[in-house]
């Protein structure tokens, strides 16, 4: 018998069949893995590909960002140009005034988005905040999902005292509102560091709100994960694996975890922009990534106190953050129909 | 004293037993005798100390009737003299003034009696709010001491015309850089800072509200220096002179000095509390410190806990931002900064660490100095000021200035802005 696999409604064949009547079945999925499945379906889903490329722009810019500054701006993330003067259209404008408002966007390779109230070039800092932002966003994730995913395995699989134990321990975290929790680690960590150990991170260390991000929402994807281990661990293909003496560990990396991936994924692309934002949160309020360092929070928090005289110093960092959290988010949803239509699975908050 | 006042040293320095009373060791101070029958009082002080009468003048200082609480009384503070009297307080949320109606009895002269019947004050945290109420005249009078935010500077400037005027207040901001760690324990480490910093990039970082300066004592006091700054050694020697106001950054030299003190790549710590503008100042250096060739990296620290913190010798913090307000119009109250005796493990004023014997011995001569015969001793002050700024022990940048800023129902014409305390109430007349 062959079969084309296209799933297109051909009626298979039968080699040397004699006598035998050609049954006409409906279409043929059969030989095609879930993830082509998936990709067919999210293929065809042009908002979630709409949003993705979004996303995926975004990055990409932030990514060129010291092509920008080098080739383009001619000014570093951090350079201060209080006292320069720039000609525009033959008249000389400063780039922060005498009362401190600084240069608006000039649409011109240096200050294209104009300067911060600190003579900083605004397209420059949009670019290197965002690829902090994202750089938290991503590893703050990888922490949530790799935390999450071995407790979440653990607790499910061996359930008992190793269950309530990590159980009780997760509630205790998410007793306590996100922003609230996240908020007081970030202001303690960022005034003294974090040492334990080998591990000394300064207070302006990118990883300290890495780390309060990635911990902070670990019950949200552990709790739903370990919820699918407890049903993974009663089928048949984990009791034959048990049956044939294969040990705990292996049962767990070789059988359970394979089955968790597609929703693994689907929590990565909507944890991400939990993260990024969670990550703007925390630098606006002083609790996340550090000054001189540029974040699309910090950007946000610097621009605030200027937003009448000055709007494009929020406008511009709101714009990349929404356009970015927006494109993950609805690429998200898109990867989670795609992957399972029948799931409800969302990490709701 | 006994209400844990930050300015309590100013007593237990300098009067005798004062110590001994703050520390429980006896139930009065030795040194303060008291004779009811005249009405005299004499203090006994441990050395001789000329603003020992501006001490006196401190509203801590003001005389209360026997039986005072010694506790804190911001409720229900006791009676004083003046020409308002404190008649209700709401902590943290208003308080009103009514006029004293025995003060014009008193006949002093040269204070005024005050216009108005009734001062309600409320307290708004909000600086945008607030420049908006009085732009607005929904409210009479901008808190001196806040400053307007950089988004209504403009706006102000233009639209309260004739109701609006900045005033160079007795206080002055500067980076203190520590002079016995590296690198600014090396002299051409603290010129080059001096150089790579533009004073009139930190003035439009302030929105325009400090007046730019090398020197340390503000104009209004006595012994205050002018012209060229000495930065550096003033012999020469590789040494740089520039202009006092507005001097331009000069990365180039500056860069120069730090390379040839062998010093390119060394790391520096900048330290500033997280509040504009003073924030964006450090931000600055730092920026700044980085482009001439140290390795420099800014410390935040939230605005609660900065001065204990840059205060404790286990931090010993490298450089930063600092502000010192005149407590009285003394240059002797200003140099406390620079004096080797303010060096302490905790709380920690001299932040710089400096321990000059020629700072030190002209401080002690000049200290005694009273006050009424200051300008006799201004050219040695003004003489030490070009010291300190030959030996770039801090980096001095500007003089902070302070709105007065009413509402249209104020007569702006009569009121008067004190250098000391502010905007003076008791001049405040309404029009009409």
């Amino acid at each position: 018998m062959t079969l084309d696999g296209t799933g297109t409604g051909r009626v298979p064949t039968y080699e040397g069949g004699v006598g035998l009547p050609v049954v006409p079945v409906g279409p043929y999925t059969a030989g095609v893995g879930a993830y082509r499945l998936a990709l067919r379906r999210l293929r065809h889903n042009y908002t979630a590909l709409f949003f993705g490329s979004l996303f995926l722009l975004v990055v990409v810019l932030c990514l060129l960002a010291p092509v920008y500054a080098r080739y383009i701006a001619h000014t570093g993330p951090n350079d201060q140009h209080i006292t320069e003067v720039l000609n525009l259209n033959g008249k000389s404008v400063d780039v922060v005034s005498l009362t401190g408002v600084p240069i608006g966007p000039t649409w011109h390779s240096r200050f294209f988005l104009g300067a911060d109230a600190d003579g900083r070039d605004l397209a420059v800092r949009l670019l290197y905040g965002g690829r902090t932002s994202l750089a938290i966003g991503a590893m703050a994730t990888a922490v949530t999902i790799v935390l999450a995913t071995i407790l979440g395995l653990v607790a499910g699989y061996y359930r008992g005292w190793a269950d309530s134990l990590i159980s009780r321990a997760l509630d205790i975290v998410w007793a306590y509102p996100v922003y609230l929790l996240a908020i007081a680690l970030g202001v303690s960590l960022a005034t003294g560091g974090i040492s334990i150990g080998p591990i000394q991170l300064n207070g302006g260390s990118i990883f300290l709100p890495t780390l309060v991000i990635g911990i902070v929402y670990v019950p949200y994807v552990a709790r739903p994960v370990r919820g699918e281990v407890l049903a993974l661990r009663e089928r048949e293909f984990v009791e034959a694996a048990r049956a044939l003496g294969t040990s705990n560990l292996r049962i767990m990396v070789g059988e359970i975890l394979p089955n968790l991936t597609s929703t693994i994924v689907v929590f990565v692309a909507l944890q991400l922009a939990h993260s990024i934002i969670l990550e703007a949160a925390l630098s606006f309020l002083g609790a996340g990534v550090q000054p001189p360092a540029a974040s699309w929070g910090t950007l946000l928090s610097a621009g605030a106190p200027l937003f009448t005289v000055a709007p494009y110093l929020t406008l511009a960092p709101a714009t990349l953050l929404v356009a970015a959290c927006l494109g993950v988010n609805i690429f998200g949803d898109g990867l989670r129909e795609a992957l399972d239509p029948r799931a409800t699975v969302r990490a709701g908050r | 004293m006994k209400v844990g006042w930050g300015g309590d040293s100013f007593y237990t320095s300098n009067i005798v037993g004062a110590a001994a009373y703050q520390a429980g060791k006896s139930k009065t101070i030795s040194g303060i005798v008291t004779n009811d029958a005249t009405g005299q009082v004499i203090i006994h002080l441990l050395a001789p100390y000329g603003a020992f009468d501006n001490v006196l003048a401190f509203p801590s200082s003001g005389l209360v009737p026997t039986g005072t609480a010694m506790t804190a009384l911001s409720t229900s503070p006791p009676p004083g003299v003046g020409s308002y009297m404190i008649t209700s307080v709401k902590p943290n949320v208003s308080f009103t003034l009514e006029k004293n109606p025995l003060f014009a009895g008193f006949h002093i002269p040269g204070i005024p009696v005050g216009y108005v019947n009734t001062v309600q004050v409320t307290v708004q945290t909000n600086a945008d709010t607030e420049a908006q109420d009085v732009l607005n005249n929904t409210s009479d009078e901008f808190d001196w001491g806040d400053v307007i935010p950089p988004a209504y500077v403009a706006q102000v400037q233009t639209q309260a015309k004739g109701r609006y005027t900045p005033e160079t207040l007795a206080a002055t901001d500067y980076f203190w850089l520590n002079t016995h760690i590296a690198p600014f324990n090396n002299i051409l480490a603290r010129e080059a800072a001096n150089l790579a910093v533009s004073r009139v990039a930190l003035q439009r970082l302030a929105s325009g509200q400090i007046t730019p300066t090398c020197y340390y004592l503000p104009p209004s006091i006595v012994g205050a220096a002018s012209g060229a700054c000495p930065l550096g050694d003033p012999s020469g020697n590789g040494s740089f002179t520039a202009s006092s106001l507005g001097s331009p950054a000069d990365i180039a030299l500056a860069t120069k000095l730090v390379k040839k003190a062998g010093l390119t790549g060394a790391p520096v710590t900048v330290w500033t509390e997280n509040r504009e503008p003073f924030e964006a100042f450090v931000t600055y250096l730092n920026s700044q410190l980085n482009a001439i060739g140290f390795k420099s990296a800014l410390k935040v620290v939230s605005s609660g806990v900065f001065d204990p913190t840059i205060g404790s010798a286990k931090v010993d913090p490298q450089a930063g931002w600092g502000e010192w307000s005149q407590d009285y119009p003394n240059p002797g109250d200003f140099y406390l900064v620079l004096d080797a005796r303010s060096i302490e493990p905790v709380n920690n004023l001299n932040l710089g660490y400096v321990n000059d014997p020629h700072i030190q011995s002209t401080i002690i001569r000049l200290d005694k100095v009273q006050s009424s015969d200051l300008p006799s001793v201004a050219s040695q002050w003004a003489a030490l000021e070009k010291y300190v700024d030959s030996k770039d022990y801090q980096l001095n940048f500007g003089y902070e200035v302070s709105p007065l800023f009413l509402s249209d129902r104020v007569d702006f014409a009569t009121a008067v802005f004190q250098p000391v305390f502010g905007d003076d109430w008791s001049t405040f007349e309404l029009k009409g």
